[in-house]
Protein backbone atom coordinates (compact mmCIF):
# COMPACT_ATOMS: atom_id res chain seq x y z
CA UNK A 1 0.00 0.00 0.00
CA UNK A 2 1.44 3.10 -0.79
CA UNK A 3 2.25 5.27 2.63
CA UNK A 4 0.41 8.67 1.60
CA UNK A 5 0.63 8.95 5.69
CA UNK A 6 4.42 9.14 5.70
CA UNK A 7 3.85 11.82 2.32
CA UNK A 8 4.49 15.26 3.58
CA UNK A 9 2.13 17.02 1.00
CA UNK A 10 -0.54 14.52 1.13
CA UNK A 11 -0.34 15.39 5.08
CA UNK A 12 -0.38 19.16 4.91
CA UNK A 13 -3.61 18.32 3.06
CA UNK A 14 -5.17 16.57 5.37
CA UNK A 15 -5.15 19.24 7.05
CA UNK A 16 -7.27 21.60 5.21
CA UNK A 17 -10.68 21.99 5.32
CA UNK A 18 -10.92 21.01 1.45
CA UNK A 19 -8.70 17.82 1.99
CA UNK A 20 -10.90 16.86 4.73
CA UNK A 21 -14.14 17.14 3.34
CA UNK A 22 -12.11 15.02 0.25
CA UNK A 23 -11.35 12.59 2.62
CA UNK A 24 -14.05 12.23 4.47
CA UNK A 25 -16.05 11.82 1.29
CA UNK A 26 -13.63 8.99 -0.50
CA UNK A 27 -13.95 7.16 3.01
CA UNK A 28 -17.61 7.40 2.62
CA UNK A 29 -17.46 5.93 -0.71
CA UNK A 30 -15.32 3.06 0.25
CA UNK A 31 -17.93 2.15 3.43
CA UNK A 32 -20.59 2.16 0.53
CA UNK A 33 -18.53 0.16 -1.69
CA UNK A 34 -17.88 -2.33 1.62
CA UNK A 35 -21.65 -2.42 1.29
CA UNK A 36 -21.28 -0.74 5.44
CA UNK A 37 -23.35 2.14 6.78
CA UNK A 38 -21.47 5.09 5.08
CA UNK A 39 -23.52 7.20 7.13
CA UNK A 40 -20.87 6.81 10.07
CA UNK A 41 -18.39 9.00 8.55
CA UNK A 42 -21.05 11.81 9.78
CA UNK A 43 -20.03 11.29 13.73
CA UNK A 44 -16.69 10.32 13.13
CA UNK A 45 -15.64 13.51 11.41
CA UNK A 46 -17.64 15.30 13.91
CA UNK A 47 -15.73 13.80 16.79
CA UNK A 48 -11.99 14.36 14.88
CA UNK A 49 -12.58 17.95 14.05
CA UNK A 50 -14.91 19.00 17.17
CA UNK A 51 -11.70 20.03 19.33
CA UNK A 52 -12.31 20.29 22.74
CA UNK A 53 -15.67 18.99 22.69
CA UNK A 54 -14.44 15.38 20.99
CA UNK A 55 -15.93 14.00 24.42
CA UNK A 56 -19.10 15.28 24.07
CA UNK A 57 -19.32 14.58 20.85
CA UNK A 58 -18.67 10.46 21.51
CA UNK A 59 -21.56 9.82 23.97
CA UNK A 60 -23.79 11.95 22.17
CA UNK A 61 -23.20 10.26 18.78
CA UNK A 62 -23.03 6.89 20.52
CA UNK A 63 -26.72 7.56 22.01
CA UNK A 64 -28.16 8.39 18.56
CA UNK A 65 -26.56 5.37 16.76
CA UNK A 66 -27.85 3.24 20.15
CA UNK A 67 -31.17 4.73 19.49
CA UNK A 68 -31.20 3.74 15.88
CA UNK A 69 -30.67 0.32 16.46
CA UNK A 70 -32.55 -0.41 19.38
CA UNK A 71 -29.52 -0.53 21.92
CA UNK A 72 -29.35 -4.05 20.58
CA UNK A 73 -31.57 -5.32 22.87
CA UNK A 74 -32.63 -8.98 21.99
CA UNK A 75 -36.33 -8.67 21.58
CA UNK A 76 -37.16 -11.79 19.97
CA UNK A 77 -35.77 -13.54 22.84
CA UNK A 78 -38.36 -11.23 25.34
CA UNK A 79 -41.04 -12.33 23.18
CA UNK A 80 -40.21 -16.11 23.03
CA UNK A 81 -39.77 -16.13 26.66
CA UNK A 82 -43.21 -13.92 27.15
CA UNK A 83 -44.73 -16.78 24.72
CA UNK A 84 -43.56 -19.57 26.34
CA UNK A 85 -44.57 -18.01 29.86
CA UNK A 86 -47.68 -17.07 28.85
CA UNK A 87 -47.86 -13.81 29.04
CA UNK A 88 -49.85 -11.87 26.66
CA UNK A 89 -50.53 -8.04 26.49
CA UNK A 90 -47.07 -6.99 27.59
CA UNK A 91 -45.61 -4.09 25.03
CA UNK A 92 -42.36 -5.55 24.09
CA UNK A 93 -41.04 -2.15 23.44
CA UNK A 94 -42.31 -0.58 26.90
CA UNK A 95 -40.84 -3.50 28.56
CA UNK A 96 -37.56 -2.75 26.18
CA UNK A 97 -37.50 0.75 27.23
CA UNK A 98 -37.79 -0.26 30.42
CA UNK A 99 -35.02 -2.57 30.54
CA UNK A 100 -32.74 0.16 28.79
CA UNK A 101 -33.28 2.31 31.69
CA UNK A 102 -32.98 -0.62 33.95
CA UNK A 103 -29.60 -1.41 32.62
CA UNK A 104 -28.24 2.30 32.63
CA UNK A 105 -29.37 2.61 36.09
CA UNK A 106 -27.55 -0.70 37.71
CA UNK A 107 -24.54 0.57 35.36
CA UNK A 108 -24.28 3.79 37.13
CA UNK A 109 -25.15 2.72 40.21
CA UNK A 110 -22.55 0.28 40.04
CA UNK A 111 -19.26 2.34 38.10
CA UNK A 112 -20.11 4.98 41.26
CA UNK A 113 -19.97 2.95 43.96
CA UNK A 114 -17.25 0.46 42.64
CA UNK A 115 -14.87 2.50 44.21
CA UNK A 116 -16.08 1.29 47.51
CA UNK A 117 -16.54 -2.25 46.63
CA UNK A 118 -13.44 -3.13 44.87
CA UNK A 119 -12.43 -3.21 48.75
CA UNK A 120 -14.38 -6.32 49.46
CA UNK A 121 -13.12 -9.13 48.27
CA UNK A 122 -15.91 -10.62 45.70
CA UNK A 123 -15.66 -7.15 44.03
CA UNK A 124 -11.76 -7.47 43.17
CA UNK A 125 -12.34 -9.52 40.20
CA UNK A 126 -14.77 -6.92 37.59
CA UNK A 127 -14.86 -9.70 34.49
CA UNK A 128 -15.22 -12.64 37.47
CA UNK A 129 -18.00 -10.51 39.12
CA UNK A 130 -20.30 -9.90 35.88
CA UNK A 131 -19.98 -13.00 34.41
CA UNK A 132 -21.07 -15.06 38.16
CA UNK A 133 -23.72 -12.21 38.43
CA UNK A 134 -25.20 -12.36 34.96
CA UNK A 135 -24.74 -16.22 35.06
CA UNK A 136 -26.76 -16.21 38.49
CA UNK A 137 -29.46 -14.20 37.27
CA UNK A 138 -29.83 -16.91 34.70
CA UNK A 139 -30.02 -19.54 36.93
CA UNK A 140 -32.31 -17.36 39.01
CA UNK A 141 -34.37 -16.89 35.86
CA UNK A 142 -34.55 -20.99 34.49
CA UNK A 143 -35.32 -21.81 38.35
CA UNK A 144 -39.34 -22.79 39.36
CA UNK A 145 -40.01 -20.16 41.54
CA UNK A 146 -39.28 -17.44 38.75
CA UNK A 147 -41.98 -18.48 36.19
CA UNK A 148 -44.20 -15.89 35.10
CA UNK A 149 -43.21 -12.37 34.73
CA UNK A 150 -40.51 -12.61 37.03
CA UNK A 151 -38.83 -15.03 34.56
CA UNK A 152 -40.20 -12.80 31.58
CA UNK A 153 -38.40 -9.49 33.65
CA UNK A 154 -35.39 -11.26 34.43
CA UNK A 155 -34.42 -12.54 30.63
CA UNK A 156 -35.29 -8.90 29.40
CA UNK A 157 -32.68 -7.47 31.75
CA UNK A 158 -29.92 -10.18 30.61
CA UNK A 159 -31.00 -9.44 26.81
CA UNK A 160 -30.52 -6.02 27.64
CA UNK A 161 -27.36 -6.11 29.37
CA UNK A 162 -25.62 -8.70 27.38
CA UNK A 163 -24.54 -6.13 24.40
CA UNK A 164 -22.73 -4.24 27.43
CA UNK A 165 -21.12 -6.87 29.94
CA UNK A 166 -17.51 -6.44 28.49
CA UNK A 167 -17.60 -2.77 28.10
CA UNK A 168 -19.15 -2.59 31.80
CA UNK A 169 -16.16 -4.73 32.91
CA UNK A 170 -13.44 -2.78 31.21
CA UNK A 171 -15.44 0.64 32.70
CA UNK A 172 -15.13 -1.39 36.49
CA UNK A 173 -11.36 -1.93 35.84
CA UNK A 174 -11.29 1.85 35.12
CA UNK A 175 -13.43 2.84 38.15
CA UNK A 176 -11.09 1.43 40.69
CA UNK A 177 -8.56 3.65 39.85
CA UNK A 178 -7.91 6.97 42.14
CA UNK A 179 -9.38 9.52 39.59
CA UNK A 180 -11.43 7.55 36.82
CA UNK A 181 -13.63 9.45 34.39
CA UNK A 182 -16.72 10.78 34.22
CA UNK A 183 -19.43 7.77 34.39
CA UNK A 184 -21.20 9.58 31.40
CA UNK A 185 -18.23 9.85 29.47
CA UNK A 186 -17.66 5.84 30.00
CA UNK A 187 -21.06 4.74 29.30
CA UNK A 188 -20.72 6.85 26.43
CA UNK A 189 -18.22 4.59 24.57
CA UNK A 190 -20.21 1.49 25.79
CA UNK A 191 -20.76 0.30 21.95
CA UNK A 192 -19.21 3.71 20.45
CA UNK A 193 -20.42 4.50 17.32
CA UNK A 194 -17.53 3.36 15.43
CA UNK A 195 -18.78 0.02 16.05
CA UNK A 196 -18.30 -3.09 18.22
CA UNK A 197 -18.74 -6.34 18.71
CA UNK A 198 -19.54 -7.86 22.02
CA UNK A 199 -15.87 -7.53 22.50
CA UNK A 200 -15.01 -3.53 22.83
CA UNK A 201 -13.19 -2.33 20.46
CA UNK A 202 -11.05 0.75 21.79
CA UNK A 203 -11.72 -1.07 25.36
CA UNK A 204 -12.35 1.99 27.78
CA UNK A 205 -11.71 6.08 27.73
CA UNK A 206 -8.67 5.49 29.15
CA UNK A 207 -7.17 3.68 26.87
CA UNK A 208 -9.11 5.76 23.93
CA UNK A 209 -7.40 8.66 25.48
CA UNK A 210 -3.71 7.13 25.09
CA UNK A 211 -4.92 7.03 20.93
CA UNK A 212 -6.33 10.08 20.78
CA UNK A 213 -4.47 12.21 17.86
CA UNK A 214 -3.28 15.29 20.03
CA UNK A 215 -2.90 18.09 17.65
CA UNK A 216 -3.90 18.38 13.57
CA UNK A 217 -0.81 16.89 12.55
CA UNK A 218 -1.40 14.00 14.21
CA UNK A 219 -5.08 13.53 13.20
CA UNK A 220 -4.43 14.46 9.81
CA UNK A 221 -2.11 11.29 9.84
CA UNK A 222 -4.80 8.86 11.90
CA UNK A 223 -6.94 9.75 9.03
CA UNK A 224 -4.83 8.83 6.55
CA UNK A 225 -4.09 5.43 7.98
CA UNK A 226 -7.97 5.01 8.06
CA UNK A 227 -8.35 5.53 4.86
CA UNK A 228 -5.52 3.52 3.96
CA UNK A 229 -6.76 0.73 5.77
CA UNK A 230 -9.80 0.90 3.83
CA UNK A 231 -8.63 0.36 0.37
CA UNK A 232 -6.60 -1.98 2.01
CA UNK A 233 -9.97 -3.71 3.24
CA UNK A 234 -11.38 -3.36 -0.25
CA UNK A 235 -8.92 -5.40 -1.70
CA UNK A 236 -9.32 -8.16 0.83
CA UNK A 237 -13.01 -8.48 -0.06
CA UNK A 238 -12.18 -8.42 -3.85
CA UNK A 239 -9.55 -11.45 -2.44
CA UNK A 240 -12.68 -12.85 -0.12
CA UNK A 241 -14.89 -12.96 -3.36
CA UNK A 242 -12.12 -14.04 -6.00
CA UNK A 243 -11.52 -17.53 -3.26
CA UNK A 244 -14.81 -18.10 -2.45
CA UNK A 245 -15.80 -18.43 -7.04
CA UNK A 246 -12.78 -20.15 -7.48
CA UNK A 247 -13.08 -22.59 -4.43
CA UNK A 248 -16.52 -23.56 -4.72
CA UNK A 249 -17.54 -22.33 -8.00
CA UNK A 250 -15.11 -23.29 -10.19
CA UNK A 251 -13.26 -26.13 -8.02
CA UNK A 252 -16.40 -27.85 -6.42
CA UNK A 253 -15.15 -27.52 -2.65
CA UNK A 254 -17.99 -27.72 -0.57
CA UNK A 255 -18.57 -25.48 2.51
CA UNK A 256 -17.10 -27.18 5.18
CA UNK A 257 -20.30 -27.55 7.05
CA UNK A 258 -21.67 -28.77 4.68
CA UNK A 259 -18.85 -31.46 4.36
CA UNK A 260 -19.16 -32.38 7.90
CA UNK A 261 -22.85 -32.63 7.32
CA UNK A 262 -22.51 -35.07 4.43
CA UNK A 263 -20.02 -36.93 6.32
CA UNK A 264 -23.02 -37.21 9.46
CA UNK A 265 -25.44 -38.40 6.90
CA UNK A 266 -23.35 -41.00 5.23
CA UNK A 267 -22.27 -39.40 1.82
CA UNK A 268 -18.98 -38.16 2.39
CA UNK A 269 -17.08 -36.23 0.04
CA UNK A 270 -13.19 -37.75 -0.35
CA UNK A 271 -10.69 -36.52 2.27
CA UNK A 272 -9.05 -34.09 -0.57
CA UNK A 273 -12.28 -32.27 -1.11
CA UNK A 274 -12.62 -32.18 3.11
CA UNK A 275 -8.88 -31.05 3.56
CA UNK A 276 -9.74 -28.39 0.90
CA UNK A 277 -12.50 -27.31 2.42
CA UNK A 278 -11.29 -27.26 5.77
CA UNK A 279 -8.44 -25.31 4.39
CA UNK A 280 -10.82 -22.75 2.84
CA UNK A 281 -12.82 -22.29 5.79
CA UNK A 282 -9.82 -21.10 7.66
CA UNK A 283 -8.74 -18.70 4.29
CA UNK A 284 -11.92 -17.36 4.40
CA UNK A 285 -12.34 -16.83 8.45
CA UNK A 286 -9.11 -14.87 8.33
CA UNK A 287 -10.23 -12.82 5.41
CA UNK A 288 -13.31 -12.16 6.92
CA UNK A 289 -12.43 -10.80 10.25
CA UNK A 290 -9.38 -8.88 8.31
CA UNK A 291 -12.64 -7.25 6.54
CA UNK A 292 -15.12 -6.74 9.40
CA UNK A 293 -12.83 -5.98 12.34
CA UNK A 294 -10.60 -3.64 9.89
CA UNK A 295 -13.93 -1.58 8.85
CA UNK A 296 -14.39 -0.77 12.91
CA UNK A 297 -11.16 -0.02 13.47
CA UNK A 298 -10.64 2.08 10.05
CA UNK A 299 -14.02 3.98 11.51
CA UNK A 300 -12.25 5.00 15.02
CA UNK A 301 -9.34 6.23 13.22
CA UNK A 302 -11.44 8.42 11.13
CA UNK A 303 -12.74 9.59 14.05
CA UNK A 304 -9.15 10.22 15.68
CA UNK A 305 -8.26 7.57 17.34
CA UNK A 306 -5.30 5.68 16.40
CA UNK A 307 -6.53 2.16 17.26
CA UNK A 308 -4.03 -0.97 16.75
CA UNK A 309 -5.11 -2.92 13.88
CA UNK A 310 -7.59 -5.92 15.11
CA UNK A 311 -6.51 -8.13 12.71
CA UNK A 312 -2.57 -8.39 11.67
CA UNK A 313 -0.62 -10.60 9.38
CA UNK A 314 -2.04 -13.78 10.84
CA UNK A 315 -0.63 -15.55 8.19
CA UNK A 316 3.11 -14.79 9.48
CA UNK A 317 2.67 -16.09 12.76
CA UNK A 318 5.41 -19.04 13.70
CA UNK A 319 3.96 -19.63 16.74
CA UNK A 320 0.55 -20.21 18.10
CA UNK A 321 0.37 -17.54 20.63
CA UNK A 322 1.47 -15.15 17.76
CA UNK A 323 -1.53 -16.23 15.47
CA UNK A 324 -3.84 -15.79 18.74
CA UNK A 325 -2.41 -12.45 18.95
CA UNK A 326 -2.92 -11.58 15.41
CA UNK A 327 -6.07 -12.88 14.37
CA UNK A 328 -8.59 -11.41 16.59
CA UNK A 329 -6.73 -8.62 19.01
CA UNK A 330 -9.65 -7.11 20.84
CA UNK A 331 -11.07 -10.22 21.74
CA UNK A 332 -7.56 -11.62 22.72
CA UNK A 333 -7.00 -8.51 24.76
CA UNK A 334 -10.14 -9.05 26.44
CA UNK A 335 -9.22 -12.39 27.75
CA UNK A 336 -6.09 -11.63 28.52
CA UNK A 337 -7.41 -8.06 30.58
CA UNK A 338 -10.19 -9.93 32.66
CA UNK A 339 -8.70 -13.32 32.75
CA UNK A 340 -5.14 -13.48 32.07
CA UNK A 341 -3.90 -10.49 34.35
CA UNK A 342 -5.73 -10.99 37.25
CA UNK A 343 -5.07 -15.06 37.26
CA UNK A 344 -1.24 -14.35 36.75
CA UNK A 345 -0.61 -11.80 38.94
CA UNK A 346 -2.64 -13.86 41.93
CA UNK A 347 -1.39 -17.52 41.65
CA UNK A 348 1.56 -19.69 41.16
CA UNK A 349 3.96 -16.71 41.50
CA UNK A 350 6.90 -18.19 42.99
CA UNK A 351 6.36 -21.16 39.58
CA UNK A 352 7.05 -19.69 36.37
CA UNK A 353 5.82 -22.17 34.21
CA UNK A 354 3.21 -23.00 36.15
CA UNK A 355 1.99 -19.33 36.66
CA UNK A 356 2.23 -18.54 32.84
CA UNK A 357 0.83 -21.59 32.02
CA UNK A 358 -2.10 -21.94 34.57
CA UNK A 359 -2.93 -17.70 33.42
CA UNK A 360 -3.38 -18.73 29.94
CA UNK A 361 -5.38 -21.88 30.55
CA UNK A 362 -7.83 -19.48 32.94
CA UNK A 363 -8.08 -16.76 29.65
CA UNK A 364 -8.28 -19.09 26.64
CA UNK A 365 -9.89 -21.79 28.17
CA UNK A 366 -12.06 -20.62 31.12
CA UNK A 367 -12.68 -17.62 30.11
CA UNK A 368 -13.36 -18.31 26.37
CA UNK A 369 -15.92 -20.90 27.41
CA UNK A 370 -17.73 -18.16 30.07
CA UNK A 371 -17.84 -15.69 26.80
CA UNK A 372 -19.38 -17.80 24.33
CA UNK A 373 -21.73 -19.20 27.01
CA UNK A 374 -22.55 -15.75 27.61
CA UNK A 375 -22.58 -14.70 24.40
CA UNK A 376 -25.12 -17.19 23.63
CA UNK A 377 -27.40 -17.26 26.53
CA UNK A 378 -30.76 -17.16 24.76
CA UNK A 379 -30.23 -20.45 23.54
CA UNK A 380 -30.72 -21.67 27.47
CA UNK A 381 -34.43 -19.99 27.07
CA UNK A 382 -34.66 -21.55 23.63
CA UNK A 383 -33.23 -25.14 24.50
CA UNK A 384 -33.29 -25.39 27.98
CA UNK A 385 -30.14 -25.40 30.92
CA UNK A 386 -28.90 -29.09 30.56
CA UNK A 387 -29.76 -29.21 26.50
CA UNK A 388 -27.44 -25.84 26.25
CA UNK A 389 -25.06 -26.91 28.61
CA UNK A 390 -24.49 -30.05 26.35
CA UNK A 391 -24.36 -28.42 23.57
CA UNK A 392 -21.59 -26.69 25.10
CA UNK A 393 -19.72 -29.84 25.25
CA UNK A 394 -17.23 -29.48 21.55
CA UNK A 395 -16.85 -26.08 22.40
CA UNK A 396 -15.19 -26.58 26.05
CA UNK A 397 -13.21 -29.26 24.42
CA UNK A 398 -12.30 -26.66 21.93
CA UNK A 399 -11.05 -24.08 23.86
CA UNK A 400 -8.99 -26.79 26.20
CA UNK A 401 -7.04 -27.62 23.06
CA UNK A 402 -7.26 -24.18 22.12
CA UNK A 403 -5.45 -23.11 25.86
CA UNK A 404 -3.18 -26.68 26.04
CA UNK A 405 -1.61 -25.41 22.32
CA UNK A 406 -1.22 -21.73 23.75
CA UNK A 407 0.51 -22.49 26.88
CA UNK A 408 2.54 -25.18 25.64
CA UNK A 409 3.29 -22.41 22.79
CA UNK A 410 3.97 -20.00 25.83
CA UNK A 411 6.55 -21.79 27.42
CA UNK A 412 8.52 -22.08 24.40
CA UNK A 413 11.94 -20.92 24.14
CA UNK A 414 11.94 -18.51 21.21
CA UNK A 415 15.01 -18.12 19.33
CA UNK A 416 15.22 -15.24 16.56
CA UNK A 417 13.84 -16.48 13.39
CA UNK A 418 16.72 -15.14 11.47
CA UNK A 419 18.95 -17.92 12.88
CA UNK A 420 17.56 -20.56 11.56
CA UNK A 421 16.55 -20.08 7.77
CA UNK A 422 13.48 -19.29 5.85
CA UNK A 423 12.52 -22.63 5.55
CA UNK A 424 12.96 -23.91 9.48
CA UNK A 425 12.23 -20.30 10.94
CA UNK A 426 9.48 -18.90 8.53
CA UNK A 427 7.55 -21.48 6.20
CA UNK A 428 7.44 -24.83 7.86
CA UNK A 429 6.58 -23.27 11.64
CA UNK A 430 3.81 -20.94 9.79
CA UNK A 431 2.58 -23.90 8.15
CA UNK A 432 2.10 -25.99 11.40
CA UNK A 433 0.20 -22.83 13.04
CA UNK A 434 -2.40 -22.70 10.43
CA UNK A 435 -2.54 -26.68 10.01
CA UNK A 436 -3.33 -26.80 14.10
CA UNK A 437 -6.22 -23.94 13.64
CA UNK A 438 -7.42 -26.10 10.80
CA UNK A 439 -7.56 -29.27 12.84
CA UNK A 440 -9.16 -27.48 15.82
CA UNK A 441 -12.20 -25.69 13.80
CA UNK A 442 -13.13 -29.03 13.33
CA UNK A 443 -14.77 -28.91 16.96
CA UNK A 444 -15.62 -25.04 16.27
CA UNK A 445 -17.70 -24.67 13.50
CA UNK A 446 -20.50 -22.80 13.00
CA UNK A 447 -22.82 -25.68 13.58
CA UNK A 448 -21.56 -25.31 17.52
CA UNK A 449 -24.65 -26.50 19.64
CA UNK A 450 -25.80 -28.80 17.08
CA UNK A 451 -23.57 -31.57 16.71
CA UNK A 452 -22.11 -33.78 19.86
CA UNK A 453 -18.24 -34.02 20.71
CA UNK A 454 -18.49 -37.75 19.28
CA UNK A 455 -19.61 -36.82 15.52
CA UNK A 456 -16.37 -34.18 15.20
CA UNK A 457 -14.68 -36.61 16.40
CA UNK A 458 -15.46 -38.65 14.02
CA UNK A 459 -15.00 -36.51 11.41
CA UNK A 460 -11.91 -35.39 12.66
CA UNK A 461 -10.91 -38.94 12.42
CA UNK A 462 -11.87 -39.48 9.08
CA UNK A 463 -9.68 -36.73 8.02
CA UNK A 464 -6.92 -38.57 9.42
CA UNK A 465 -7.61 -41.82 7.33
CA UNK A 466 -9.32 -43.86 9.99
CA UNK A 467 -13.19 -44.89 9.21
CA UNK A 468 -15.40 -45.43 12.34
CA UNK B 1 20.89 2.10 40.14
CA UNK B 2 18.85 4.07 37.59
CA UNK B 3 20.62 4.24 34.33
CA UNK B 4 21.64 0.54 35.39
CA UNK B 5 18.12 -0.60 35.53
CA UNK B 6 17.89 1.50 32.35
CA UNK B 7 20.68 -0.33 30.44
CA UNK B 8 18.96 -3.74 31.50
CA UNK B 9 15.77 -3.25 30.67
CA UNK B 10 16.54 -1.49 27.35
CA UNK B 11 18.73 -4.59 26.25
CA UNK B 12 16.08 -6.96 27.19
CA UNK B 13 13.32 -4.88 25.27
CA UNK B 14 15.41 -4.52 22.15
CA UNK B 15 15.84 -8.60 22.44
CA UNK B 16 11.78 -8.52 22.23
CA UNK B 17 11.27 -6.30 19.50
CA UNK B 18 14.07 -8.03 17.46
CA UNK B 19 12.08 -11.31 17.44
CA UNK B 20 9.64 -9.45 16.12
CA UNK B 21 11.35 -8.01 13.34
CA UNK B 22 10.92 -4.33 14.98
CA UNK B 23 14.74 -2.73 14.02
CA UNK B 24 13.79 0.73 14.43
CA UNK B 25 15.34 2.79 17.05
CA UNK B 26 14.71 2.64 20.45
CA UNK B 27 14.13 5.53 22.80
CA UNK B 28 13.99 5.43 26.54
CA UNK B 29 10.27 7.80 26.44
CA UNK B 30 9.41 5.36 23.19
CA UNK B 31 6.12 4.18 24.00
CA UNK B 32 5.67 0.67 23.70
CA UNK B 33 2.74 -0.62 24.24
CA UNK B 34 0.73 2.25 23.10
CA UNK B 35 2.38 2.14 19.99
CA UNK B 36 1.79 -0.48 19.33
CA UNK B 37 5.30 -2.03 19.02
CA UNK B 38 5.00 -4.82 22.25
CA UNK B 39 1.77 -6.45 23.15
CA UNK B 40 0.86 -8.08 26.46
CA UNK B 41 2.15 -11.38 25.73
CA UNK B 42 5.47 -9.00 25.80
CA UNK B 43 4.24 -6.82 29.09
CA UNK B 44 3.79 -10.44 30.31
CA UNK B 45 7.51 -11.23 30.09
CA UNK B 46 8.67 -7.87 31.21
CA UNK B 47 6.15 -8.23 34.47
CA UNK B 48 8.05 -11.51 35.61
CA UNK B 49 11.66 -10.28 34.38
CA UNK B 50 10.84 -6.98 37.12
CA UNK B 51 9.63 -9.16 39.67
CA UNK B 52 12.24 -11.59 39.91
CA UNK B 53 14.83 -9.24 39.80
CA UNK B 54 13.63 -5.89 41.80
CA UNK B 55 11.12 -8.34 43.93
CA UNK B 56 8.27 -6.14 43.09
CA UNK B 57 4.53 -8.18 43.55
CA UNK B 58 2.35 -6.52 40.87
CA UNK B 59 -0.80 -7.32 42.26
CA UNK B 60 0.00 -5.11 45.65
CA UNK B 61 0.76 -1.72 43.38
CA UNK B 62 -2.29 -2.18 41.13
CA UNK B 63 -0.88 -3.29 37.66
CA UNK B 64 -1.40 -1.18 35.01
CA UNK B 65 0.02 -1.78 31.47
CA UNK B 66 0.73 2.17 31.58
CA UNK B 67 3.36 1.97 34.35
CA UNK B 68 5.08 -0.15 31.58
CA UNK B 69 4.55 1.96 28.69
CA UNK B 70 8.40 3.14 28.25
CA UNK B 71 11.65 2.31 29.52
CA UNK B 72 11.32 5.61 31.34
CA UNK B 73 8.40 4.72 32.82
CA UNK B 74 9.90 0.97 33.84
CA UNK B 75 12.62 2.41 35.38
CA UNK B 76 10.03 4.81 37.26
CA UNK B 77 7.75 2.02 38.82
CA UNK B 78 11.31 0.09 39.54
CA UNK B 79 12.84 2.83 41.93
CA UNK B 80 9.72 3.66 43.45
CA UNK B 81 8.68 -0.43 44.50
CA UNK B 82 12.02 -2.00 44.44
CA UNK B 83 13.15 -4.36 47.31
CA UNK B 84 15.77 -5.93 48.06
CA UNK B 85 16.03 -9.59 46.68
Amino acid sequence: MPAIDQDPAIRALAQTWPGRALLVAVFAALLALLGSNALVVLPAAACAYAGRYRWQVIPAATLLLLCLAGFFVDTELMARVASQEGIAGVDQRWLAAGMIVAVITACTGLLKAYGHLVKLTPFRWPALFLSAGFVGLMLLAETPIAAGMPRLLLWSFLATLLPYLWFLAYALNEAAATSPPAVGLQLGVFHPFWGSTLTPFGKSVSYLRKFEARNAEELAVTQLKALKLLVWIVLLLACLSALKTVVHTNLGVPEFDQAFLNFLAGASYSRVLCYASLLDNFAEDVLSISIWGGIIVACARLAGFRLLRNTYRPLQATTLIEFWNRYYFYYKELLVDHFFYPTFLRYFRTHRKLRMFFATFAAACLGNLLFHFIRDIRLVAEMGLSKALAGEASHAFYTLLLATGLGLSQLRTRTARTQQGWLRGRALPCAGVILFFCALHVFDAPLDREHSILQRGQFFLYLLGVNT
Amino acid sequence: MSNDVRSRMRGYIRQRLDMKGDTNPLRDDDLLFSSGRLDSLDAIEIVMTVEIDHGINFADINFDLTRLDSIDAIADLIERHAVSV
